[in-house]
């Protein structure tokens, strides 16, 4: 594990990932703050910018993670020299997904808690809203991103499905909200249900998935030979 | 080069890249789920147009019996894929082209005869008709069940030609003609996320929402144009009053804006090429 930690580690996997992976979160955060604070200046209602702000924390945010999280899954320009390697393979994907996870946890953090100081009319769910309107997102998108792009073989497909998932869900939130099995994957419920009595339930069920998607990616990259078929390889 | 040997590029352009596309499992798993997904919000409602069926009674308004209506039922596949269809069409496509560079053909295509416009064009048409050919499978597959159910060939069938081609042709060539080539300037993962959040912006968020956008103009690629101009048929949340010449308009404006895209990116190329 250490080795890992190693701050030269670290470093060389932000490297390898591609730092511009790491910057689009950072870059989608900073365009929903503007496009809410020049809502703000035009005076617009605090409902519409609590809606603007709540669509970067809880969606765009967590997208754009998925799509990163399928990026670092499919793509390793040196794939047969790592199947080579003594160190797995698996564990070096995992730890890329995790550094970028964690990464874009950071920036969330930081957003809620500059929100929660001073603006907390923004936020749709305060207490474990703090934490659960981005976690649940961000670890099913992440997730379920890695794995399409395992199984697909094809990041873009990946990313065509988990694109048009989100904009579904963004458009049909109240069918999303009105069936039981659908609002487990009710990824916008922050922001649209938020005082719904299935918000808790949803959010773990979210993260139940999340985790499990990552797992899957886990074993899937066990048979690391399979990872040679992919296009993107 | 003359014009004919130019055509020739597009035509073996097409051919190759058509047969790549559509020996991908993966288009074919995408636009499968995203027909399964559409036809459950469609089974919804399809089925009762379809049948006719009785209301719910509601206070003031009693039940009462709405006969069958097969032209919504069509109508309605079509619009619910507009909805989405282009979408996943657009981010399927972004990565061909991005390819080329990726796997280094590139500067070997670039050695061969014909401009790198006619190359493009034949590649565009090529890949966006390959992935159109699962979906017109699928879409005509519940085209067929709608005619067994009803028996009424003569008003289903060509007005679900006229809907495919009217709705869902020149959204596809809108968006395939950006995203076979801005993925050349732009990451493909970056472009992927900028034209899902461009989707929803320009095409499904509703006015009332109260950010500028350009759903309620002619750019609006989903459909709206042609559904209420030339079918004269309700598109969800907007009301345009179109004419069925704005509808036409707007299949030309949105077709010729895929091409124009294409054809911009070839002259973008070769002034680079010049560069090099």
């Amino acid at each position: 594990m250490s080795r890992f930690l190693r701050r030269e580690a670290l470093r060389y996997e932000v490297r390898v990932v591609g730092p511009w992976l790491f910057v689009l979160p950072l870059f989608v955060a900073v365009l929903f703050a503007i496009a809410a604070g020049m809502m703000a200046f035009k005076q617009a209602q605090h409902s519409d910018i609590s809606n603007m702000l709540m669509a970067g924390i809880e969606g765009a945010v967590p997208l754009v993670v998925g799509i990163a999280c399928a990026a670092i899954a499919s793509r390793e320009p040196a794939l047969e020299l790592q199947l080579a390697l003594p160190a797995q393979y698996r564990v070096t994907v995992l730890w890329r997904l995790v550094l970028l996870l964690a990464w874009a946890a950071l920036i969330e953090i930081a957003g809620v808690a500059v929100l929660a100081l001073a603006f907390p009319w923004a936020l749709h769910r305060a207490g474990s809203g703090y934490l659960l309107t981005w976690l649940a997102p961000l670890l099913w998108c992440g997730g379920i991103g890695a794995l399409l792009a395992l199984l697909l073989r094809n990041r873009a497909a990946a990313i065509a499905l988990l694109g048009v998932a989100w904009v579904f869900e963004l458009v049909f939130h109240g069918l999303m909200a009105s069936y039981g099995w659908t609002q487990a994957l009710d990824l916008f419920a922050t922001m649209f249900s938020a005082a719904a009595s299935f918000w808790l339930a949803n959010r773990l069920e979210l993260i139940g998935l999340g985790v499990l998607f990552l797992l899957a990616t886990w074993f899937y990259l066990r048979n690391t030979e399979w990872r040679l078929r992919g296009e993107d390889a | 080069m003359s014009s004919m040997s130019q055509l020739a590029v597009v035509a073996g352009a097409f051919r190759y890249e058509y047969r790549m596309q559509i020996r991908r499992v993966s288009v074919w798993v995408v636009l499968g789920l995203l027909c399964l997904l559409i036809f459950g919000i469609w089974s919804l409602g399809g089925n009762a147009e379809l049948h006719g069926y009785f209301t719910s009674g509601r206070e003031g308004i009693p039940v009462h019996w709405v006969p069958p209506d097969p032209r919504s039922a069509v109508l309605d596949w079509v619009q619910f894929l507009g909805l989405f269809v282009p979408l996943g069409i657009g981010l399927v496509l972004a990565d061909r082209l991005a390819r080329d560079k990726r796997t280094r053909v590139d500067e070997l295509l670039d050695t061969a005869e014909g401009s790198p416009s006619a190359r493009l064009t034949g590649k565009f048409l090529g890949s966006t008709l390959a992935t159109l050919t699962p979906l017109l499978i699928m879409y005509f597959a519940l085209v067929a069940y709608m005619v067994q159910q009803t028996g009424q060939f003569t008003t289903i069938v060509p007005l679900a030609v006229a809907g495919f081609a009217a709705v869902l042709l020149p959204a596809a060539l809108f968006v395939a003609g950006f995203s076979v080539t801005l993925p050349l300037i732009l990451r493909v993962p970056v472009y992927q996320f900028l034209f899902t959040g461009y989707w929803f912006w320009a095409n499904l968020m509703s006015p009332k929402i109260g950010i500028p956008s350009i759903v309620g103009t002619m750019l609006n690629a989903a459909g709206p144009w042609a559904q209420e101009g030339i079918f004269n048929y309700n598109w969800t949340f907007l009301r345009l009053n179109a004419t069925p010449a704005q509808g036409y308009l707007s299949i030309a404006l949105l077709s010729g804006l895929g091409l124009a895209a294409v054809l911009g990116m070839g002259v973008y190329l070769r002034w680079q090429h010049a560069r090099r």
